[in-house]
């Protein structure tokens, strides 16, 4: 058998292929959780129809939608109306729950059975409050998705009216709602950041850095769907990659935009002992050489070395040390180092000025 | 022969018999969860041909290496007839039952299937067939195989209903492979089953478009396959 795609098939075009190849920034995210897949469809049909001014939809406000494993059974018990593809087809939304596949690009649909404020309670009376919902309402240009189901912790997210571009603010928006939304205190916090009931004594997670990772994949491939592709696990002969993202080159083809170099830094190990100042830096100094090093490497534009910091005592910026400005002026485009603070309670993140937590 | 090969043969059909059937609940189960059930014969004959065919891609081999090629797409007799069984089990429903005229004369029934929900036997049967989870299944592999079903019905779905069935017509291995007797054998009695399915090579050869380090993963392959299959359609 020669190599796995090494070379081309007989019969097919490569140009074709090729073309496929490319729409692969539009593809459902496989990586995440079922769940976070769903939402991920959902905000995807969602803005492309707020994008286009919410054709044919009449005075509804408010869309639910459910993930059910067997849509076609769901919507039987109820009434349903089977949809396909309602973002090709056009299917309004406003004004209905729909019973969803994981893409959302199937499923069936009833006009919403309650006012918009008790439909969770709907849910939970005919044996869907379990489920993963995603509820978008268009007058608030808001969607919250509840994962978890009626009962889980909810996740808002902006309707955009515009559509995602690959430039280095956009990618600073997303890490910043990231750290906002999924990284600022431990209940937002992935799990595995913190060791379970430790956040407040601020003992981290045995791998605190994979945990963000994960999650991270999942909230830029929802950011830049459709524009960006951003993987994980990306062994190298130098070493690991922590995400990297890719778009679309001058050619059509997919060439590498960003790589980004995660690092905690911290007070304590996951056993509870000390971490010097020192180590930190020395993570640090490391995160720069590695995102340049990765970012030569895959001859992306871009490095960025993003740093949650699980520090206890915040109050020094180690980014500003010696050592790390000696690493710094090595590389030149500079990589761009950020420093995102995490906080072991809301307590402490309010007393340090984050704002709605 | 012997009692005991006659009661080995005997078993081994029944066997087979079997193995069958749960192929066609876990393809139905994942296309009424990928929200393309029901299906039509033509439909559901086409997933399970595209579920044989690209099963390499997820390391999986095939159900069944070769299918029979008849007017109007991939048809397995065989599985058709536990389709029958099954509804007369009361497991699957059929609809829109039709008469389809055949190309040499005759004609066959067709019907549109799904499972039946209010079967309570099939919660159990889906839970040792591993399409809840790898730790009730009888196989913990079959938990895979149910992933990868459900992926595959996932991709398709993003193919207009009619175009799934049409789908096999462009399918690479279908429309390339030399057929024998109208058999496309593309992983039965083959010496290289690589060379043999030209559809996991198409599969497979999307990763060399990315820049090297890249990673495509198996369900990524599947959805661009499917798109593939839709452009192709199109002619496109």
């Amino acid at each position: 058998m020669a190599a796995e795609g090494s070379r081309e098939v007989a019969g097919v075009k490569d140009e074709v292929l090729a073309a496929v190849a490319g729409l692969s920034p539009a593809l459902p995210n496989v990586r995440a959780s079922r769940a976070d897949r769903f939402a991920q469809a959902v905000r995807t049909l969602v803005e492309r129809r707020a994008q286009e001014g919410w054709p044919k939809e009449g005075t509804a406000d408010v869309a639910v939608f459910v993930l059910v494993d067997y849509p076609r059974k769901v919507g039987q018990t109820h009434g349903g109306t089977p949809f396909a593809d309602p973002a090709a087809q056009g299917t309004p939304l406003l004004g209905r729950l729909f019973f969803s596949s994981t893409d959302a690009t199937r499923g069936q649909f009833i006009p919403l059975p309650s006012e918009a404020a008790a439909i969770f309670d709907w849910l939970e009376d005919h044996g869907l409050g379990n489920c993963p919902i995603v509820a978008v309402y268009r007058k608030a240009k808001e969607m919250v998705t509840r994962r978890f189901g009626t009962e889980g912790p909810a996740r808002s997210d902006v309707i955009r009216d515009q559509e995602p571009a690959a430039t280095v603010q956009q990618l600073m928006d997303a890490l910043s709602y990231f750290h906002r939304s999924r990284a600022v205190t431990p209940t937002r916090c992935p799990d595995g950041v913190w060791k379970p009931d430790c956040a407040d004594r601020y003992i981290p997670g045995p791998q605190p850095e994979n945990s963000i990772q994960v999650d991270l994949q999942v909230v830029l491939s929802s950011w830049f769907r459709g524009v960006v592709r951003a993987e994980t696990e990306d062994s190298t002969n130098i070493g690991r990659i922590d995400l990297r993202l890719l778009t679309t080159g001058a050619d059509g083809g997919l060439i590498y935009w960003v790589i980004l170099e995660l690092k905690v830094i911290k007070s304590f190990t996951s056993s509870a002992s000390k971490v010097r100042d020192a180590t930190n830096v020395e993570a640090i100094v490391k995160g720069v050489r590695q995102a340049a090093a990765y970012r030569a490497n895959r001859d992306a534009p871009e490095g960025m070395l993003e740093i949650y910091d699980l520090r206890q005592n915040k109050s020094e910026d180690l980014t500003a040390r010696q050592d790390v400005a000696i690493a710094l002026a090595a590389y030149s485009p500079p990589v761009r180092v950020h420093v995102w603070p995490v906080y072991g309670s809301a307590d402490d993140a309010r007393a340090a000025g984050e704002i709605g937590v | 022969m012997s009692e005991s090969a006659m009661q080995d043969q005997l078993e081994g059909r029944r066997l087979a018999k079997i193995r069958r059937r749960c192929r066609v609940l876990l393809l139905l189960d994942a296309a009424e969860q990928a929200g393309i059930a029901p299906l039509p014969s033509a439909r559901l004959h086409a997933f399970a041909y595209l579920a044989d065919v690209l099963s390499p891609v997820w390391k999986l081999i095939p159900f069944d290496g070769k299918v029979y090629k008849s007017v109007g797409g991939p048809r397995y007799p065989d599985l058709q007839d536990e389709i029958d069984s099954l509804v007369v089990l009361g497991l699957i429903q059929v609809r829109d039952l039709v008469y389809e005229p055949r190309a040499g004369g005759g004609a066959r029934i067709s019907g549109s299937y799904g499972l039946k929900f209010s079967s309570k036997h099939l919660e159990p049967i889906f839970r040792v067939l591993g399409a809840r989870s790898a730790e009730e299944a009888i196989d913990p592999e079959d938990h895979n195989l149910h992933a990868y079903l459900v992926e595959l019905a996932s991709a398709l779905a993003t193919l207009p209903d009619d175009e799934i069935e049409s789908a096999t017509g462009v399918d690479v291995t279908y429309r390339t492979r030399a057929e024998l007797h109208n058999v496309v054998d593309f992983a039965e009695w083959v010496n290289d089953e690589w060379e043999a399915n030209p559809s996991w090579q198409a599969a497979e050869r999307f990763q060399a478009f990315l820049p090297e380090g890249s990673k495509m993963l198996s369900g990524e392959k599947l959805y661009l396959y499917a798109a593939y299959l839709g452009r192709a359609m199109h002619g496109r």
